[in-house]
């Protein structure tokens, strides 16, 4: 469990940076603890390199359907795996229960699904994850035994994308990220389509034509604002606002942090210096 | 020479009897001027065309062009105009790449060019094709009929991102070459770049990844959204000139300013982002590369690689890039945002510092953006069964969903929100003071910028909450020194003290110590709640160790003090909270920049000739006020208003106060004034002795030093000044004056050296135009009056140059204008209170000094002519009088208008700056005149002249001018005419032979009237003077009239003013009452006399 340890790792350093980051169960781990559940560890262990290794190709995640190819040397497999999506009831009750809570909405309108919800599908006993009765994986290599080595880098590799992002899940048990955010809206709310926002309308450059006596003069506009070339109060403020992302375990704010100093440092010494021809 | 306008410069304008102190300094545009001519080269308005059209195979790029005043006056197209012209070639553009790149190459050697792109613009247009832009000089015959918009072909060169993006920083500080001029859209485009910059240095940019055209680009991008970026964004693009989208589209189509800026500064932001980036210690380049967001990190740091291969895993990470930036996006909606209001608990009334632990509240609520005053709190929100809130006439939509998601937003920046959003309709949190802290911290400013409304108590904004210095400035005396009583004084005669405080109340350490016992960083005293910052606590513990808490200041120091700190001022990381200035120094810094009552009042100078006017009177009181208190001063009055007897009075007074003056003053101005300035002495002040340091034949060192005793003033040049400086050193001068003190302007330049070294009790400095293109003009000036007062050369670049030239930093250009008032005495003719008491109709007569080249043409003409006529009688003798009158005034004129045949098609290609004392001094004047943007009239009696002239104004001076002389046909004559009178753009300098204009035209438009030669005839002269004082005219008007010294141009004036009673009767209304004149009275008028030269 290599990418959980340096995940784990990397969630601790930015603990103090990004509040919100709780040690919770993730989503990876979910997915993998359910299968685990039903398949020979072994097996699955054999699987773990073809993640690794990127040799998953073609991943398409559909409700109730997911298919990939996997590489193993010179040979090309295609791995299906089936399990039936959640009903229309099932989501609805779902749908209730997320809408119940202020932090379900807040997260889930602002683009992110919170491990908590898991709690939610748990307590409202429904199925998120797969059970051995219903999940249904094949491969066409020759080995019979399910899950073949094939099939369980796959459901490394889904293990993953899942942990970047947790809407492919969703998206296999039947709803996708516009239709549960729709459904969420529908429930607290009566469904409206969101006015578009942030149109630029009210910005519209006059005719040319009209403006031929001011044509090469700037607008007394530019004396309304001023310049303000210096450090930063608040370094980064950006990854600040959008907290780390959740689709890779490289802690991008800092790896980034020393080429972000350097931009600034050089942007001021770069407009401050002083210009060698000097013609007067 | 710098050809650009910028758009701040600080002129500081003072006037004497206005009630207010603070408004006194505008801002306003500056003109191009230039000193040091270089003819006879190509003059180019260098242009930049930011290119972006709505065709996928065009990229997004910089085209450099240049419209070329050499190029020729456009044709004039006859016949029908069609109705949709076919775009042709632009005519005066510069085709020449290689003289193109030869310019370009002068703000960077290195600099290539990477071919040509021809691109259209359309530009408005006449039958003379399109019209130039008002930056290029040139005297052309332009139809200004119906102008409309046509197309017009150009070719752009194009040239690498990082060489534009140089010369556009360059144009910072440095001065272009004396050809080039910088046209508007190259002056925006700086801006944006300045702006763009902004973003860099502020972070406001993150890395993205995207999908276009099939490729997939990693890109660093400029957060817009931020919202004080927004504002800017869009300020800037209102202001966009419409020159910048004027570019027509293969599909006809124009883009928006708004798209042209976005566009800009996202390519500059990436290009130079990643190209730093290569330079940072960062370790992107070790990332393993098991998934795609190593290769997107390592393209963002790539200077040249932003491309990545695009496959299956690169198209996923584009989308979960989007998703995780979708944050970026503020809260609210456009017609409302989401507001945290902070409520202390309530305040408890202990005089001692404590910290109440607990009992904050953070409550939610909706905000209006149209009336902020408008807050729906959460509960409403969430009792509400409907889609949307309507409350005093304002809409909120969708309030719960939009509330949710700021409060979803609000919690990963502030966890506490977190914990209170797995309520069902939450409303408000409880905070601890540690949490508060961290709140204001470090959320606020993150929440602010994702677009947060936060209400804070008042306390929270309140500078002086806090720790923070007080600084005590006291005079040592009872009294304002005074160096006439006590030389020495003002050396130490301010004292000062440092205290630390928190808000009112002053620290001892021992209090500070148990101040910063408490560990917290919020304290409560008296119900006022104070913040404690780590750093500034630091701060404050350096502050005990280091800083010397008192001592002596200087009285200059302790006026910069005094000035310079402001709610901004940092001191070894602590702000100075208060500043309290006592005794007598308050209300010297009043006087020396606003004058009292005494100083308003000031009588008329006992023995000085002539009546000054109050203003006049006042400046030198002013001028005295500041020589009692050993400071320096800038007396900058408008072109006019008479600096130099205010100079004179302020002597005259101290001659008359004390006896005698304590030792000679030296006076310091161009050579062509030298003349002027003897007789303005003489005239005001016979009692003052003035002792002329000039010509060949100049005594230097001991035989200097014997010359000058018992003269009260010696009038040198700048020119002389830098040579003899050896000398002129070892005196101890009462004091240096310096007329049109712009001329020290370069701080480098060797005469400027040369006037600093010189040793004296005063310093002053007289010029009209204190400032003409850059801030460093000012320090210069200040540099020789109060030297160190603005710091070193290099400190007041980084500290007032830059920022306000560059950032237009409004707070830096306050400082500096605070600390430049009390030194800088600057009226104006407009003024209200100078306009009264000036006259309607100022006349003035302008001595200039002649040139070698001028004095030796004259002796020789005058010897050779004088035997002739002695010798002829009758018809003969009369023309040879009259040959001889022309041939001298042509000298006077200019060398060249005497050596050459000059027509409209045969102007020698010949310097005219340095050659003629008059030229000269009329460039000096009308740069002065332009700067405050008055339009002049020149009435010369020679058509030749004119042509010089105008070729001298177009090619020094880089102004338009319009010519009107006998060739010019009467149809063309009115439209000159109403251009001049009634084109906002028109040249504002109208050049008229006295024949052509004297009459019937009416052109009140000028306020200046310049007579370059004379007639000698009284009514002439002022026939044409009479153009300006038509009906219409509301401004004050000056006459100024050419004189050179010494020669028959001052003798002839001096018989005018000898004879005024009689001048009608005497003299014909030609000259030919000259060539009555005796041998002897001929002799006499015409010799030069070498005294008053």
């Amino acid at each position: 469990m290599t990418t959980i340890a340096i995940f784990a790792a990397t969630a601790i350093a930015c603990s103090r940076l990004l509040p919100h980051i709780m040690p919770h169960r993730s989503w990876s781990d979910a997915w993998l603890d359910a299968l685990m559940a039903f398949s020979h560890p072994g097996r699955m262990r054999r699987g773990r390199h073809f993640a690794q290794k990127n040799l998953i190709k073609n991943l398409d995640i559909r409700s109730g359907e997911i298919d990939a190819n996997v590489k193993d040397g010179r040979k090309l497999f295609e791995v299906k795996i089936t399990f039936p999506p959640l009903d229309d009831a099932s989501w609805e009750i779902i749908v209730d229960r997320l809408a119940s809570q202020a932090i379900y909405s807040a997260r889930l309108l602002s683009g992110e699904i919170p491990p908590e919800v898991m709690e939610v599908f748990q307590e409202s006993g429904t199925q998120l994850f797969p059970s051995a009765d219903k999940l249904h994986a094949s491969c066409t290599c020759p080995d019979w035994e399910v899950p073949c080595k094939h099939i369980a880098g796959v459901y490394y590799y889904l293990a993953e994308q899942f942990e970047k992002d947790p809407f492919l899940l969703f998206n296999f048990r039947g709803r996708s990220k516009e239709t549960l955010l729709d459904a969420l809206r529908t429930q607290r709310s009566a469904s409206h389509p969101e006015t578009q926002e942030e149109s630029a309308s009210f910005f519209i450059d006059a005719p040319l034509e009209q403006q031929m006596d001011s044509y090469w003069k700037i607008g007394p506009e530019l004396s309304e604002i001023s310049f303000n070339i210096d450090k930063p109060t608040l370094p980064m403020p950006h990854f600040k606002r959008l907290g780390r992302p959740h689709f890779t375990e490289i802690a991008i704010y800092t790896m980034l942090k020393p080429v972000y100093e350097t931009i600034t440092a050089k942007t001021i010494s770069w407009i401050y210096k002083k210009s060698d021809n000097y013609y007067d | 020479m710098l050809a650009w306008q910028f758009y701040l410069a600080i002129i500081i304008v003072v006037s004497d009897s206005l009630p207010t102190t603070n408004h006194l300094v505008s801002i306003t545009p500056l003109r191009t001027i230039q000193t040091s001519p270089t003819e006879d080269v190509p003059h180019l308005v260098l242009h930049l065309h930011w290119r972006l059209v709505n065709d996928a195979d065009i990229p997004a790029r910089f085209l450099i062009w240049a419209e070329n005043a050499n190029a020729g006056p456009p044709k004039r197209k006859r016949g029908r105009r069609p109705a949709a012209p076919k775009p042709r070639p632009h005519p005066f553009a510069i085709e020449d790449q290689s003289l193109l790149r030869h310019q370009l190459q002068r703000f960077d050697e290195t600099l290539i060019t990477q071919g040509v792109d021809p691109f259209i613009l359309k530009l408005p247009s006449t039958r003379t094709g399109p019209l130039p832009s008002p930056e290029l000089p040139q005297n052309w015959d332009i139809d200004l009929r119906a102008p409309r918009l046509e197309p017009w072909i150009i070719q752009g060169t194009r040239a690498p991102l990082i060489s534009i993006l140089d010369i556009l920083r360059l144009t910072a500080d440095c001065a272009c070459p004396d050809d080039l001029i910088l046209a508007t859209d190259l002056l925006y485009w700086r801006k944006a770049l300045i702006f763009a910059l902004e973003i860099l240095s502020q972070q406001h940019y993150v890395p993205s990844l995207l999908q276009r055209y099939g490729e997939i680009e990693a890109r660093w991008r400029p957060v817009f959204e931020t919202p004080y970026i927004k504002e800017k964004l869009y300020k800037l693009a209102m202001a966009m000139p419409p020159i910048c989208r004027a570019e027509v589209g293969p599909d006809g189509e124009t883009v928006t300013a708004l798209d042209l800026l976005r566009t800009f500064i996202a390519q500059v932001v990436d290009y130079l982002a990643r190209n730093w980036a290569a330079e940072a210690p960062h370790r992107i380049a070790y990332l393993r590369n098991n998934n795609g967001v190593a290769d997107w990190l390592k393209a963002l740091v790539a200077p040249k690689k932003a491309h990545i291969q695009p496959d299956g895993r690169m198209q996923q990470l584009v989308t979960l890039v989007e998703d995780w930036q979708r944050n970026l996006l503020p809260a609210g909606s456009t017609q409302y945002t989401i507001a945290f209001r902070l409520e202390p608990p309530p305040a408890v009334n202990e005089k001692i510092w404590h910290v109440p632990q607990a009992g904050w509240r953070l409550s939610y609520f909706l905000q209006s953006r149209s009336n902020p005053e408008v807050l729906i709190p959460a509960s409403q929100v969430w009792q509400t069964q409907d889609e949307t809130i309507i409350t005093q006439g304002l809409r909120f939509d969708h309030p719960q969903e939009k509330l949710l998601k700021g409060l979803g937003l609000a919690a990963n920046i502030f966890s506490p929100i977190e914990n209170n959003l797995h309520a069902v309709a939450p409303v408000s949190v409880i905070l601890t003071t540690t949490e508060v802290y961290e709140f204001l911290r470090e959320a606020v400013p993150i929440l602010q910028q994702s677009g947060f409304q936060i209400i804070l108590p008042p306390w929270w904004e309140q500078a002086r909450a806090c720790l923070g210095l007080k600084l005590l400035l006291s005079p040592v005396t009872p009294e304002p020194v005074d160096i006439v009583q006590d030389p020495a004084a003002p050396e130490t005669s301010i004292a000062y003290q440092w205290e630390l405080v928190l808000g009112d109340t002053t620290l001892t350490r021992e209090a500070f110590k148990d101040l910063v016992s408490l560990r917290s960083p919020l304290v409560q005293q008296n119900g006022h709640w104070l913040r404690l910052d780590p750093d500034q606590i630091e701060a404050a513990q350096r502050f005990w160790e280091r800083h010397s808490f008192e001592g002596r200041l200087s009285l200059l120091r302790g006026i910069r003090v005094a000035l310079s700190f402001d709610a901004h001022t940092q001191i070894s990381g602590l702000p100075v909270h208060k500043m309290l200035l006592q005794g007598w120094l308050p209300d010297l810094i009043q006087r020396l920049s606003a004058g009292d009552d005494a100083m308003k009042q000031a009588p008329q100078p006992p023995n000085l000739q002539g009546k000054l006017r109050p203003y006049q009177r006042y400046g030198a009181v002013w001028l005295r006020e500041h020589y009692h208190r050993g400071l320096g001063a800038i007396l900058a009055d408008d072109m006019g208003l008479g600096k130099s007897v205010q100079a004179i009075a302020f002597l005259l007074h101290e001659k008359t106060e004390q006896g005698r003056l304590p030792g000679p003053t030296l006076l310091i101005c161009p050579t062509s004034l030298l003349g002027n300035w003897r007789r303005e002495v003489q005239r005001f002040s016979p009692s003052l002795t003035v002792y002329t340091h000039y010509g060949p034949d100049r005594p230097r060192d001991q035989a200097f030093s014997d010359a000058i005793i018992g003269q009260d003033i010696i009038l040198t040049s700048y020119a002389l000044a830098r040579r003899d400086a050896d000398f002129l050193k070892k005196q101890h001068w009462f004091g240096v004056i310096l007329d049109e003190a712009q001329m020290i302007k370069n701080p480098d330049a060797l005469v400027s050296r040369a006037v600093n070294q010189f040793q004296a009790d005063y310093r002053f400095a007289l010029t009209g135009t204190p400032i003409e293109n850059r801030l460093t003009e000012l320090w210069s000036l200040f540099n020789f009056i109060n030297h160190g007062y603005l710091g070193s050369l290099t400190k007041f670049r980084k500290e007032f140059a830059l920022p306000i030239e560059n950032n237009q930093d409004q707070i830096a250009l306050a400082r500096l204008q605070r600390m430049a008032h009390p030194f800088i005495l600057r009226r104006l003719k407009t003024d209200p209170t100078v306009i009264q008491d000036l006259p309607e109709r100022l006349e003035m007569d302008v001595y200039c000094t002649l040139t070698d080249e001028q004095i030796e043409l004259y002796q020789r003409v005058v010897e050779e002519g004088l035997p002739r006529i002695a010798e002829a009688g009758g018809n003969a003798r009369r023309i040879h009088v009259f040959n001889l009158l022309i041939k001298l005034k042509q000298i006077l004129n200019h060398p060249v208008q005497y050596r050459y045949r000059i027509g409209a098609h045969s102007i020698p290609s010949e310097i005219l700056a340095g050659r003629s004392g008059k030229l000269d001094r009329l460039g000096a004047m009308l740069e002065e005149m332009l700067e405050v943007g008055d339009k002049a009239l020149i009435f010369t009696q020679f058509a030749e002249m004119g042509y010089l002239l105008s070729k001298y104004i177009r090619d020094v001076l880089k102004t338009s001018v319009l010519y009107l002389h006998g060739g010019v046909p009467g149809s063309k004559r009115q439209e000159m005419v109403a251009r001049f009178q009634e084109d906002p753009h028109a040249p504002p300098i109208f050049i008229l032979t006295l024949k052509a204009g004297g009459l019937g035209l009416n052109l009140t438009a000028a306020n200046h009237v310049f007579h370059y030669d004379r007639w000698w005839n009284p009514a002439v002269e002022k026939q044409a003077a009479d153009r300006i004082f038509r009906i219409g005219q509301t401004r004050n008007v000056q006459i100024h009239k050419f004189i050179t010294a010494g020669t028959l141009e001052e003798s002839i004036q001096e018989m005018l003013d000898r004879k005024q009673h009689l001048a009608e009767a005497i003299i014909d209304a030609d000259e030919s009452w000259l060539a009555s004149l005796s041998n002897d009275d001929l002799i006499e008028l015409i010799s030069l006399h070498k005294e008053k030269l």
